[in-house]
């Protein structure tokens, strides 16, 4: 794509934060249009979309940004901010005719992958299920209350770190690799991870415990070892089967079985 | 210390992303992942934000499709580590590799994306009748080839793919 | 006849309704939009059951639910089965069924329920590939809008979220319509069938809580989980000995 004259005229150009602002918040719909050969692409141009109005003056200019950005995408939705952020600084250099605009291209396609890796692994796999359980092993004691538990602790990372993201990807450009470096994402994943397994270990008790008390050692051992052989079996049976295995068996047992 | 050794070669386009660190690493016990190509090679943001998702412990080299080459063959390097997770671009790098004596007892089909020649034969695989006829060669000289994004989906193999590829 | 909600028929369509909304916006959020977890079954359950009329009914739904699903997760392309539709669905069903049997939610309803709707979450997996071809459509129509020079063409993004809120709208107004047949047959339960019932959800929750170590997927989590156990148990019977 050429550099629009009028932009190498005009010298740098700037996002609003208004256009700014904008921009966040239609990447909170990233994946609303998600589909097998985009992936998240759709989303990804509808949010910048607001940034490009801005720098593109021109509809047939802004028209060939937004198909430029119609490329392959995909990240985890949101780690996907810092991108978006970092892409919105990229254009203004396109647009103030700094950059051809491939590099916004590779910017994404270097970034996405590897930023989806850390995203899958840090919110899906350490802080939702250390958040959810958390809140099932308060639950006996704060009732409906384990509800805001959860969200509390989930969001409150999870927002914090959406806009930080942005932010970051905005004023840093290229550079909010090292910012993420050490934002300690990687390194805190295992750590919380650990805490999960605390808490599962806990829930485990609290339902042998519940099954065992008062003085019913056999309903106890009996609940402790479904757990234990179901947790053995899991990842060959899958949780269906597992379910509808449990169903029956209790149907057997009848309340014997706590 | 075991010695080093190729656990598994994958073709993905987005060559290190979730679902290689959160499902394939444990499930093969990987100790290191090479990504072998040419572009990812040459580009140095891409390459330090690579190593910034790679969990510690874990060997982590990013060489040339030709380097790799080298140093997987009989006689070479070898790979950084015991049961090495290889990544490739395209189906074509996985031919390459073969070509330059690289033993590929299995190759899995992860993501390769959409592209103009391309046809759907998964919800993540696109392939184009050159490369399907390039994992043809490779089956015939005795690589299993198999289509799957995580391990814990049922694998499909080249005969079915080729009957997706039929149909579409 | 079958057993209603106290309004009636009248007050099973409000139910309804109220149901569609929540587990079509569910259904938006949990992928499309926002993803604040408020789909998730510890959160939609017991909301939902707010808005039936039995908030604790829906919470003792929302745990299990939620610690079966809880390694279920969204790597790329490849999809986990939808705990949010079988949790709209589950409490859209059972919540007004325990109102019209007069027992409220209890553990033998809930254990009919899950039987009865468990496969929703992998239909909910189906309907998601589903939506993801017809939102390639969406893709093409916007890369054609855009190379015809349409600025706005990448607006087509937020229809990807009609026939998910759609679908799960109308799947979980039809579990509400179903409840009085889940009721009616609460209601005929006799003590044996009630007593083995009981049972079978207690084994689920055994279930749920396996599943819960096996979500936390690192090779370190079953010694800690079993440690951790085995410290929660002993302190319990210490403190019970000594008190």
């Amino acid at each position: 794509m050429s550099i629009p004259a009028a932009a190498v005229a005009q010298g740098a150009r700037r996002v609003s934060n208004g256009g700014l602002a904008r921009v966040f918040l239609r990447s909170l719909f990233l994946q609303a249009a998600w589909n097998p050969r985009g992936m998240q692409n759709v989303g990804f141009a509808d949010a910048i979309g607001p940034a490009l109005a801005e720098l593109y003056p021109d509809p047939g200019d802004r028209a060939r940004a937004v198909a430029r950005h119609l490329e392959f995408f995909n990240c985890h939705p949101y780690m996907a901010a810092a991108i978006v952020g970092g892409a919105v600084r990229l254009e203004e250099r396109v647009a103030s005719g700094e950059l051809p605009a491939q590099s916004v291209s590779s910017f994404k396609t270097a970034l996405g992958p590897p930023f989806a890796a850390l995203g899958d692994g840090f919110f899906w796999l350490a802080l939702r299920p250390t958040a959810a359980l958390a809140a099932a092993v308060t639950e006996p004691f704060i009732g409906l209350g384990c509800v805001l538990v959860f969200l509390g602790l989930y969001n409150s990372v999870h927002l914090a770190a959406r806009v930080w993201l942005f932010a970051v990807g905005y004023l840093r450009g290229e550079g909010v690799v090292d910012a993420i470096a050490r934002a300690h994402f990687a390194s805190s994943t295992p750590l919380l991870k650990a805490c999960g397994a605390v808490l599962a270990g806990a829930l485990a008790a609290r339902s042998v415990l519940a099954a065992g008390l008062p003085d019913r050692p056999f309903h106890a051992l009996l609940v402790a070892s479904t757990i234990v052989g179901a947790a053995a079996l899991l990842p060959r049976v899958g949780v269906t089967r597992a379910v509808y295995a449990a169903l029956l068996v209790g149907l057997a047992l009848g309340a014997r079985f706590f | 210390m075991k010695s080093p050794s190729v656990a598994l070669v994958r073709v993905d386009n987005r060559l290190v992303h979730g679902q290689v660190l959160e499902a394939w690493l444990p499930a093969l016990d990987a100790q290191g992942i090479l990504v072998a190509d040419d572009e990812a090679a040459a580009n140095v943001l891409a390459r330090s934000a690579m190593a910034l998702a790679i969990p510690p412990g874990v060997k982590f080299e990013v060489l040339r499709v030709k380097a790799a080459a080298e140093a997987l063959k009989p006689g070479g390097k070898g790979p950084p580590a015991s049961r090495t997770l290889v990544l490739l671009r395209e189906v074509r790098d996985a031919e390459a590799l073969h070509d330059a004596g690289v033993a590929i007892p299995q190759l899995n089909l992860g993501n390769v994306h959409f592209g103009v020649s391309r046809r759907q034969v998964a919800p993540s695989v696109f392939l184009d009748k050159d490369e399907l006829a390039a994992l043809e060669r490779l089956a015939a000289q005795g690589t299993r080839v198999e289509l799957r994004a995580v391990p814990t989906e049922s694998p499909l193999a080249l005969p079915d793919i080729k009957a997706r590829f039929a149909d579409v | 006849m079958l057993p209603l909600p106290p309004g009636g028929l009248l007050h099973l369509l409000l139910l309804a309704a109220i149901a569609a909304l929540a587990g079509g916006l569910a259904a938006v959020e949990r992928k499309g939009a926002f993803q604040f977890m408020v789909s998730r079954p510890l959160v939609l359950a017991p909301v939902l059951g707010w808005l039936l009329g039995d908030a604790r009914g829906g919470l003792l739904l929302g745990v299990p639910l939620e610690l079966l699903f809880l390694g279920g997760v969204n790597l790329g392309g490849s999809l986990p089965d939808n705990e949010s539709l079988l949790a709209g669905a589950l409490t859209a069903m059972v919540v007004p069924a325990g109102m019209a049997a007069g027992t409220g939610v209890d553990a033998p309803l809930a254990a009919i329920g899950l039987a009865l709707l468990f496969p929703l979450a992998m239909f909910g997996r189906r309907l998601e590939r589903a939506s993801e071809y017809r939102n390639g459509q969406l893709m093409e129509s916007a890369v054609v809008r855009a190379a015809h020079g349409d600025p706005l063409a990448a607006r087509v993004n937020l229809r990807g979220l009609l026939l998910p809120f759609g679908a799960a709208a109308g799947i979980c107004a039809l579990a509400v319509m179903v409840s009085p047949l889940l009721a009616y047959l609460r209601a005929g339960s006799g003590e044996g069938a009630l007593w083995a019932l009981e049972g079978s959800w207690h084994a689920v929750w055994a279930i749920a809580a396996a599943c819960s170590i096996r979500a936390i997927r690192d090779h370190r989590a079953p010694a800690i989980a079993a440690i951790s156990a085995a410290g929660a148990i002993a302190a319990a019977l210490i403190v019970g000995v000594f008190s």
